[in-house]
């Protein structure tokens, strides 16, 4: 939209202010020195799909792009989103565990899967996405009110930056009729602190989990113990190399059928279990890494042994908890928080929120090389994924082995106090 | 835009003729009454209102795409008129509204601010406390309404909570109520008789701040943070070597291929190995040469590492072992007294009671916060329930309808670009925007980068309306192909987005504590902020902890929160239920725009 009339503002300023500042009229030199900028645009696109599964069919898109640079501290009581009926283990929707803050339900249980209306089935949480506490951004030095910092970079603060935010619409032509069949608000590109207490989720949350061998060869069978077995005498030699491996959301009920699992195939086939067929699961409260996910290493020969020491199974690697429940951790930094580095070289992309009525192809934008299409299905999708950044491939969620089991403090969104204002 | 059929009749009034006559037709004033209006403000009603463009079109330009081509926008048809019943809308009825009215007028005025004013003053207005009396402000303002029935956004919240659950609005947000106590009362309970909050909040300071040997958490962060750097670094180092190293070996083993190549089956070069003393003599010398160049790169290259991977590998086990003693002491517990409850468990039950009683920092005080705020929404919703009761019903809305088509370039996934028509009809069925307003004051800039006066402001938009309606099925939705503007009503059914009860309770800013900023850069691009609380604007002293924790906590407590209810997202019947983001605030935003 080009030529952004600037003056008018200022013209109000003017008037508002009577008394103190009286308007001087601006020659034509200087009206002349007035430039638009165009900060929105439109792109329409199609995409048409027949691969035998539910996302076939011809759609439109339209985006609705805003050349926007966005600095935030944000705070929100309660994100409640999708709040519909959804059947446990239909299209992967996990059951609800016990947690800590559960109502009426026995603490001793946590962790388990419970059917309070005894309907024979699991129960499910009440929404697609339920956050509490949610915020972007951060207050700095949040325990000393006279030096708290909570504007912008150039202040001091650490606010949550965005950049060309969009909004999108797809349209599915089904029947010779064109439906608005989903929307989404997207981020061009994002940096910065999410927190929350992310009772919910329902999407794509990707993280890397990392940790020396060492906290695996402590567990059975190892037990530290280097003659207790061959692996265990290799364990003991590579001690201090760091592995790593991919964490999704995963359905982390101890008495469920899916316990352990992530959504797809990726994982191995040996067991049957409710998510192999679904792109996502739905309502999960739990990550970590997925039943018949391995853990790799950078260095060579290790690198071929750890997988074979460290297939994840029933929420465990080798005795190690593998899974922990999304409330314990409640801090996500979006993007590379490396000060060195341009915005551009860190900020993650691809990250949205959306809502459908039915399966949806969104356009994949996290510049990865092989992105294609992101298949979200009938309700609210949140996309929390890989992303490529600076030419390197990266995760919007980095733990460690002994912060994921323990949980660790959340940045502070309040001055005085971390969160609940 | 042309616009036709354009009834309306216009009566203004000072906002000071307040006179209750009940519904009572507007009449003209005389000179004399018009002579004693002392001029604060305006307040007008628009009666009988209704605004169609009938047919006329409007081309709006200037909006590309990505790829700079323009973009076609026809805005076909807007209408604004009184709100009517589905079946009406079927029959074609439309319906005049009233905008505002003589007893509930929207208003133009300008008012002084009241910050700085004793409340027992004839000056002071609360609306205006957060204002310094020294400055003028602007106020445009809508209609607003102290029931609780016709204020339109405690009436949403009872629509919102009539749809939760199983019982009615006053009973679902009780349960909810019934949760939060309990919750107040699992924390009081925790602490009943072992720690006052002051007491708890001294005890998470005291832990945090504790020196390393009494196991501080702070000291053993800078610890970690440290040994973070030092591994990178180890790291950093190491991880090239490797990979020259992993290279060299490589090259090593395929030597052995390369010095007997014309051998088939010749042996590779292998570690601690000579070559296979079946070769001939020439060859086997041939291939020892080789192996043994190619060795003694891969063994120089072993000794560069193997101090460096002894480096890192001690970084990361001084690192592990730092990371976990921090872990320790996050969840680290005594027997008994205030730290029976961890560091993490006393942070979370802290900011949890605050969160739900506020920031009187009193176990046995719990008189504001989220439980104060939902028994608020609680007393409003069974006000209205006793309203509707007694027979009172609500006002009707605005309708709300507008259309548009574009022609925009289309681009498949093999890249093919076509030219593509969209349709856009939005209707938003009974609207209303009663309790919004703007206020507008202007301040000298405190950025010397950019003297002179600046533009301040508040915003309170409430924006409600029964059901949002938008369909995008254009063409393919008339009954005929051949024939314009006839639409088979079951496929326009089929195709419509819905969005039932929705409510948008918009607040930003605060007052001159936290303004809202309009300004625009030297390169034409705007910039709207909310700047982050201002201590200087209420002359806090800001060296003073205390009393700038005391600032925050008023501005925690009393800057309006805003609210997106939307009962429920429908297309063609299949629900995606209902979305709330409720209770949002910046605590610091700025946008600016730039070029696409």
């Amino acid at each position: 939209m080009k030529k952004i009339l600037t003056n008018p503002i200022i013209y109000v300023a003017g008037l508002t202010a009577l008394p103190l500042y009286a308007m001087e009229a601006i020659s034509d030199r200087e009206m002349s020195e007035v430039s638009g900028q165009a900060f929105i645009t439109v792109d329409a696109s199609s995409y048409s799909r027949n691969a035998g599964d539910e996302w076939d069919g011809d759609y439109e898109f339209t985006k609705v792009n805003l050349g926007l640079d966005v600095e935030t501290l944000f705070t929100a009581d309660s994100l409640r989103i999708g709040e519909f009926e959804r059947t446990v283990y239909e299209d992967g929707t996990v059951p609800a565990t016990i947690t800590i803050d559960s109502q009426d339900i026995d603490d001793t249980k946590i962790g388990q899967a419970y059917d309070l209306d005894g309907d024979g089935q699991f129960d499910t949480l009440p929404a697609d996405i339920i956050i509490e506490n949610f915020a972007l951004g951060r207050v700095v030095n949040y325990r000393d009110a006279s030096s708290a910092i909570i504007g912008s970079s150039e202040d001091g603060g650490d606010p949550f930056k965005i950049r060309d935010p969009f909004i999108e619409l797809a349209y599915k032509l089904e029947g010779g009729e064109r439906r608005i069949s989903g929307v989404r608000l997207g981020l061009g590109q994002a940096k910065g602190w999410l927190s929350g207490d992310l009772l919910s989720l329902t999407g794509i949350l990707q993280g890397n989990i990392k940790g020396p061998v060492s906290i695996v060869y402590e567990q059975p069978p190892c037990n530290g113990n280097p003659i207790a077995g061959v692996n265990c005498l290799l364990l003991s030699l590579a001690q201090s190399t760091e592995i790593f491996s991919e964490i999704n959301l995963v359905d982390g009920a101890e008495n469920s059928e899916g316990f352990g699992y992530a959504a797809g195939t990726e994982a191995n086939d040996r067991l049957a279990y409710p998510y192999s067929d679904v792109p996502y699961l739905k309502r999960a409260s739990w990550a970590g890494v997925a039943a018949g996910r391995n853990f790799e290493s950078d260095f060579g020969n290790l690198g071929a042994l750890i997988p074979l020491l460290t297939g994840a199974q029933d929420c465990s690697i080798l005795g190690t908890p593998g899974c922990f429940s999304l409330s314990t951790f409640q801090s996500i930094y979006i993007g590379n928080d490396n000060d060195d580095l341009t915005f551009d070289q860190t900020a993650a992309s691809g990250v949205f929120l959306s809502l459908q009525s039915g399966s949806i192809p969104w356009e994949d934008l996290s510049g990865l090389d092989d992105a294609d299409r992101v298949l979200t299905q009938r309700g609210a999708f949140i996309n929390i994924a890989k992303y490529k950044a600076n030419g390197a491939e990266r995760f919007p969620l980095f733990l460690d082995l002994t912060q994921a089991v323990a949980g660790s403090p959340r940045v502070a969104t309040c001055v005085g106090f971390v969160k609940g204002c | 835009m042309k616009v036709v059929n354009l009834i309306f009749s216009i009566a203004l009034s000072s906002s000071l003729l307040v006179s209750p006559i009940a519904l009572a037709d507007l009449v003209l004033m005389d000179e004399l009454e018009l002579g004693n209006a002392t001029g604060e403000g305006l307040g007008f009603a628009l009666e009988d209102f209704v605004l169609s463009t009938d047919g006329a079109s409007l081309n709006v330009t200037g909006i590309e795409d990505s790829s700079d081509n323009e973009i076609d926008i026809n805005w076909t048809n807007l209408y604004v008129g009184g709100e009517v019943t589905e079946q009406e809308r079927a029959a074609g009825v439309t319906k005049s509204v009233n905008v505002g009215s003589y007893l509930n007028p929207w208003v133009i005025q300008t008012v002084r601010g009241s910050m700085g004013d004793g409340e027992n003053t004839p000056t002071y207005n609360e609306t205006y406390s957060r204002v310094g009396s020294d400055v003028a402000l602007l106020e445009l303002a809508t209609d607003s309404y102290s029931s609780n029935l016709q204020n339109s956004v405690t009436f949403a919240q009872y629509g919102y909570y009539e749809s939760l659950g199983t019982g009615d609005a006053s009973e679902n947000i009780q349960t909810i109520m019934n949760d939060l106590n309990g919750d107040v009362a699992d924390i009081q309970s925790r602490y009943n008789g072992v720690a006052l909050f002051d007491e708890l909040q001294d005890s998470i300071t005291n832990s945090y701040f504790a020196p390393l040997n009494e196991g501080g958490i702070q000291p053993q962060e800078l610890i970690v943070e440290g040994d973070q750097v030092d591994y990178d670094n180890a790291f950093a180092i190491e991880q090239p070597v490797y990979n020259d190293m992993a290279e060299l070996y490589e090259i090593f083993e395929d030597t052995g291929w390369e010095a007997n190549n014309n051998l088939l089956g010749a042996p590779r070069c292998s570690l601690g190995q000579v070559c296979n003393d079946s070769l001939l003599d020439n060859d086997i010398d041939n291939c020892n040469a080789a192996c043994d160049t190619a060795r003694e790169a891969y063994n120089e290259k072993v000794e560069e590492w193997e101090p460096l991977a002894e480096e890192s590998f001690q970084t990361l086990s001084t690192l592990t072992a730092s990371r976990q003693e921090l872990q320790n002491r996050l969840n680290a517990k005594d027997s008994s007294g205030v730290t029976q409850y961890s560091y993490l468990e006393r942070i979370a039950d802290r900011d949890k009671f605050v969160e739900l009683c506020g920031f009187g920092r009193d176990f046995t005080n719990c008189q504001s916060g989220l439980v104060n705020r939902k028994a608020g929404e609680k007393s409003s919703i069974d006000d209205i329930i006793l309203s509707l009761n007694n027979g009172e019903v609500r006002r009707k809305g605005f309708d709300v309808g507008s259309t548009f088509e574009f022609t925009l370039n289309t681009t498949d996934q093999n890249g093919v670009v076509t030219t593509r028509d969209d349709f856009l009809d939005v209707k938003l069925k009974g609207l209303f925007i009663d309790g919004t307003s703007f206020r507008f004051w202007s301040r000298e800039s405190d950025d010397l980068a950019n003297p002179g006066a600046e533009l301040n402001g508040e915003l309170r938009l409430n924006l409600f309306a029964r059901q949002i309606s938008i369909n995008a099925c254009g063409d393919l939705c008339l009954v005929d192909p051949n024939v314009d503007g006839v639409f088979d009503p079951v496929k326009i059914a089929n195709t419509t987005l819905n969005l039932d009860n929705f409510l948008i309770s918009l607040n930003l800013g605060f007052g001159e504590i936290q303004p809202m900023k309009f300004s625009a850069t030297s390169d034409g691009n705007f910039v709207f902020e909310l700047t982050p609380p201002n201590p200087n604007a209420v002359g806090v002293d800001v060296n003073d902890t205390t009393a700038m924790q005391n600032f925050y906590d008023d501005y925690y407590a009393n800057a309006p929160k805003s609210f997106v209810y939307v009962g429920d997202v429908n297309i063609g019947g299949n629900s995606i239920g209902s979305t709330t983001i409720d209770g949002f605030r910046a605590q610091y935003l700025r946008v600016q725009s730039r070029d696409l």
